[in-house]
């Protein structure tokens, strides 16, 4: 389908999303992808993404209680749908895949 | 540690309000990590970037609202919803208001065009600015006949005169023939709307040619003519170079058209069918022995003189170097020259009565001022009924703010509705203008239609003045509605007597004043009218018919076709009596003259000045005029030549002013004017002229005149007379138009102006009583309904039927009343002035007040009563059930 296409910064940050669980907001998302792929990200290109997904129906989001660190401030809290995981899974399987059909002589 | 402050000033400017929280919140927790991993100076750093980062169009986004957001389109829409929903259930007002508006606008709108046509009068030649009539002043009067010679001194004399032009109107009126070629017979017409012209006429002026040369009148013995006159006499042929004849008082003269003109335009005051060539007088052979007419004399005043002024010249340092310059020609000569700006001409007070259609500046002003009262009346009738009935919409005023409407939405919508009964009432005045615009042409004597009023800016004038009236009318309803609390309207709180009582009390005062001052105004114009129409003349002027005498073939045998012709007329049986003169009452005298005197004069007589009638011997008996002394002149005295006549009789006017001690010592004595004549008697004082004029002295010199045959018939079978008449008129004098009018029908004439006032005025009253009472109605009607349970209350104890109509009327009589005290005396003093333009006047009878007052008492009482007696025969159970 064309709508539910992911570009490849958006897979990270749906990743990410689904990583964090439960807590994943901008500043974590960031944060995360930070860790894992040892890169620095922007803010902006994170929101962006994350508002992206939420238009196609991979992510949905809620406002958070109050919390003391943030000078007050609440989270949106960010969760995977189930269509944004099924969305995931066909991508790993896609990848497995196309791994699957590189002819073993290739990689060594 | 505080983040870079003008980022966060930043974010908050462009980020979208529902997510300017959380991004905050993330870039806070991101730079205190920071602050930690990479230092203070790096986090800023990231800080700002991130920042940037976020003022991406994806973000920056408003946020979708869940439910429709009015905007003020939809507002309006409501507004209007409302507004045609309170017309509907309002049938009565919006009746009233709709009707009285219409009628104000179309009023309006009419005597608009009638002001604006007459203020576009003469207003649309291209030299205008610079176009300048020449007057002269004599201290009582200024006049703008001049002898033809002033224009041409005053051109060689000052530079700023580029160009001049005469005009002498009526003295080329004759019979105009056109002896046609081949199979179309002979066109002979009398033409009395004609004048000689110089050749500079359509240059200086802006009269589009049909055909021909504009400059054709500068030659002699070349005429101009009208596309109607062309018409007339060559059909659809083309007129150019054709050969006409005119027989006038300088003979039989021979003229070929060089130029036809476009009618000239009704908002215009020079009126002429032909144009001759002036300058065919400047040959002897043209002037035919009318030595008076010569065109370079500076004696004879007779002719028009207009002049082209240089641009950017003084004028009025022109007119004093004109004035110096004559007083050295001229010392004892204490006359003034004016230079009077053709744009002034139409509505310039002093000539009131020298062009037929001259306007009169006072009355435009005056009726325009009228129509905007009338106007004013129905707005007022508006504001009336509205706050009136503000009570029926306070409800919903404090629902409307409960929810959260402004004032200013509130007033909208107020506006909005008083806009919308403008419109509806605009529309309706439209439609009746279609309907009236014929009978009020014929009214006015004039060809208006909107278009005057498209011209210029008067149109946007007009609708700014809408636009202005729709702010006042609904003004005060919105301000009043939107001061009202919503707490205590919501709880009923609020008084049921309504609000504004004084106001609106006063406004039907003005309303009243304006109608009854209007009122008063038609009753005086009416009786001063019936006084003129009803005043002894003097004289006897019903069935008198003159014949105007004959103007072609005046050759040898003239004279005694002409006596033979008053031998056969006398001899008529249905011709009770007949005579001749050279001016009819009703018409001007044949001249005025001065420097006649008793023998031995006072200083300063020879000044005076002296009506002079030409008449013959049966004059006084036919018009049935007395004589008080002495007796009639001779016929044989009447058929002397001019220079030979000894005998004159004079009016008591005349012996007063020669200053004999009465009419018996004036017989006999002689007076001096150039040669001694003798007065052998004194004609009783009667109404040559309208009784706006007083009777001035008249010298009646005795001359057998062709000019008017004054013929007294009897009653029975006219047609049949008048046409015996004519055959023999046409036997004796062959190739003239048989040309009659009634003497008292031409005499009444002079009122004509008088009568359309007076008729203006009777409809304007009538209109503005009209719509007043109106307004009346639909107050009373809100405040019976008002107090419908109040009159239950006191009918049920006892009150009678005729108390409570006296105490439901007694509100609307009070401002009525005070109504007539504040108008008597402004029209008192408005009439008085107007009648000081008649010399015979009446005195305003206080009776004409009183009517006044007490008709519109009674209207208003009528009109009150309509509801007070419903009210009051109202079944009590009935209207103490109801609620």
């Amino acid at each position: 389908m064309k709508g539910t296409y992911l570009g490849e910064f958006e897979e990270v940050v749906l990743l990410a999303v689904a990583i964090r669980s439960g807590d994943a907001y901008g500043a974590a998302i960031v944060n995360e992808i930070e860790q894992q792929m040892n890169r620095s990200v922007n803010l902006g290109a994170v929101h962006s993404a994350l508002s992206r997904l939420q238009e196609k129906g991979l992510v949905s989001s809620e406002m958070g209680g109050m919390t003391a660190e943030r000078g007050g401030r609440r989270k949106r809290l960010y969760s995977v749908t189930a269509y944004g995981r099924r969305a995931l899974e066909e991508i790993r399987q896609l990848r497995n895949q196309m791994w699957d059909a590189i002819p073993n002589p290739a990689l060594t | 540690m505080k983040p870079p402050c003008l980022a966060t000033f930043l974010l908050h400017l462009f980020c979208p309000p529902h997510r300017a929280e959380e991004l905050e919140g993330d870039l806070n927790e991101l730079f205190q990590e920071r602050i930690a991993e990479v230092g203070l100076q790096n986090a800023r750093w990231r800080y700002v970037r991130d920042v940037i980062s976020l003022l991406r169009p994806s973000l920056i986004k408003r946020e979708k609202f869940e439910y429709s957001r009015p905007n003020s389109i939809t507002m309006l829409r409501n507004y209007l919803k409302i507004a045609f929903r309170s017309l509907a259930k309002n049938r009565v007002y919006s009746l009233i208001n709709t009707v009285g508006l219409a009628l104000g606008m179309a009023t309006f709108v009419l005597i608009a065009e009638y002001v604006a046509f007459e203020r576009s009068v003469d207003g649309f030649h291209k030299n205008l600015p610079n176009l300048y009539r020449v007057l002269m002043d004599n201290n009582r009067q200024t006049y703008p006949q001049l002898a033809p010679g002033v224009a041409m001194v005053g051109k060689q004399q000052f530079g700023e005169i580029q160009d001049y032009c005469r005009i002498a109107n009526g003295i080329s009126d004759g019979i105009v023939t056109w002896s046609g070629t081949g199979k179309a017979a002979q066109k002979s017409f009398r033409e009395t709307s004609t004048a000689y012209a110089d050749g500079s006429f359509f240059s200086l002026f802006t009269f589009p040619l049909a055909d021909g040369s504009l400059l054709s009148l500068q030659q002699p013995n070349v005429v101009a003519i009208s596309e109607t006159a062309a018409h007339k006499y060559f059909g659809d042929t083309r007129p150019i170079g054709k050969a006409l004849t005119l027989n006038n008082q300088f003979g039989k003269t021979a003229f070929t058209v060089g130029a036809v003109y476009r009618d000239f335009p009704t908002n215009s005051d020079f009126r002429a069918n032909m144009l001759f060539s002036l300058q065919t007088l400047a040959s002897p052979a043209g002037l035919n022995g009318n030595d008076w007419a010569r065109l370079d004399n500076l004696e004879s005043n007779f002719i028009d003189t207009y002049l082209l002024v240089r641009p950017q010249s003084d004028y009025l340092a022109l007119e004093t170097k004109f004035n110096d310059f004559k007083k050295k020609l001229k010392p004892e000569d204490t006359e003034m020259i004016r230079l009077q700006p053709v744009k002034n001409m139409h509505l310039s007070r002093s000539l009131s009565d020298y062009y037929q259609t001259n306007g009169n500046l006072r009355f435009v002003y005056l009726l325009g001022g009228i129509a905007l009262l009338i106007l004013i009346i129905a707005w007022f009738n508006y504001i009336n009924l509205s706050t009136a009935g503000a009570l029926q919409r306070a409800k919903e005023v404090g629902v409307r703010k409960t929810v959260g409407a402004g004032n200013g939405q509130l007033i909208t919508q107020f506006l909005s509705e008083s806009l919308l009964l403008n419109l509806i009432s605009l529309s309706l005045a439209l439609g009746l203008i279609s309907v009236l615009q014929q009978p009020f042409n014929q009214l006015t004597g004039r060809v208006l239609s909107t278009d005057v009023l498209l011209r210029g800016n008067f149109w946007a004038f007009t609708v700014g003045f809408l636009l202005a009236g729709t702010l006042l009318s609904g003004g005060y309803v919105a301000f009043v509605l939107t001061k009202f609390r919503p707490v205590q309207v919501l709880k009923g709180a609020i008084s049921r007597v309504g609000q504004g009582v004084t106001l609106r009390q006063s406004l039907v005062v003005f309303q009243f004043s304006v109608s009854i001052a209007l009122m008063i105004a038609t009753g005086v114009m009416l009786q001063q009218l019936r006084h003129m129409q009803t005043q002894d003349l003097s004289m006897k002027l019903d069935q008198l018919l003159v014949l105007r005498g004959p103007d072609v073939g005046k050759d040898s045998t003239f004279k005694t076709r002409s006596g033979a012709f008053r031998q056969s007329i006398s001899q008529l049986a249905s011709v009770q009596a007949f005579c001749t003169s050279g001016s009819v009452p009703g018409n001007w005298y044949n001249f005025s003259a001065d420097g006649i005197t008793r023998p031995n004069p006072q200083p300063g007589d020879n000044q005076k000045t002296y009506a002079v009638v030409n008449a013959d011997h049966r004059f006084l008996g036919t018009y049935g005029i007395k004589l008080v002394a002495g007796q009639n002149v001779t016929a044989a005295e009447c058929d002397k030549p001019w220079n030979a006549i000894t005998k004159v009789m004079i009016n008591e006017r005349a012996v007063e002013q020669l200053g004999f001690l009465s009419s018996s010592a004036a017989v006999g004595q002689k007076i001096k004017w150039g040669r001694d004549l003798e007065i052998v008697g004194v004609v009783k004082n009667y109404h040559h002229q309208s009784l706006k004029q007083a009777i001035e002295p008249i010298i009646f010199i005795p001359q057998t005149s062709v000019y008017y045959t004054t013929v007294r018939l009897t009653t029975e079978q006219l047609p049949a007379k008048i046409a015996e008449l004519e055959g023999l008129f046409n036997q004796y004098f062959p190739g003239n138009p048989f040309d009659y009018f009634f003497v008292d029908e031409r005499y009444n004439e002079q009122y004509k102006d008088d009568q359309q006032s007076e008729q203006i005025f009777t409809i304007a009253s009538l209109l503005a009583i009209f719509i007043a009472c109106l307004g009346l109605f639909g107050l009373a009607t809100y405040m019976t309904e008002q107090r419908t349970k109040e009159i239950g209350v006191r009918k049920v104890l006892g009150a009678s039927v005729a108390s409570i109509v006296t105490l439901l009327s007694k509100d609307f009589l009070k401002p009525v009343a005070i109504a007539i005290v504040i108008a008597s005396p402004i029209a008192w003093y408005a009439m008085d002035r107007w009648l000081q333009d008649f010399a015979y006047k009446i005195d305003i009878s206080w009776w004409v007040v009183g009517l006044a007052g007490l008709l519109a008492v009674g209207i208003a009482l009528a009109t009150v009563s309509f509801q007070s007696i419903r009210a009051a025969l109202m079944n009590p159970v009935k209207s103490l059930r109801s609620e």
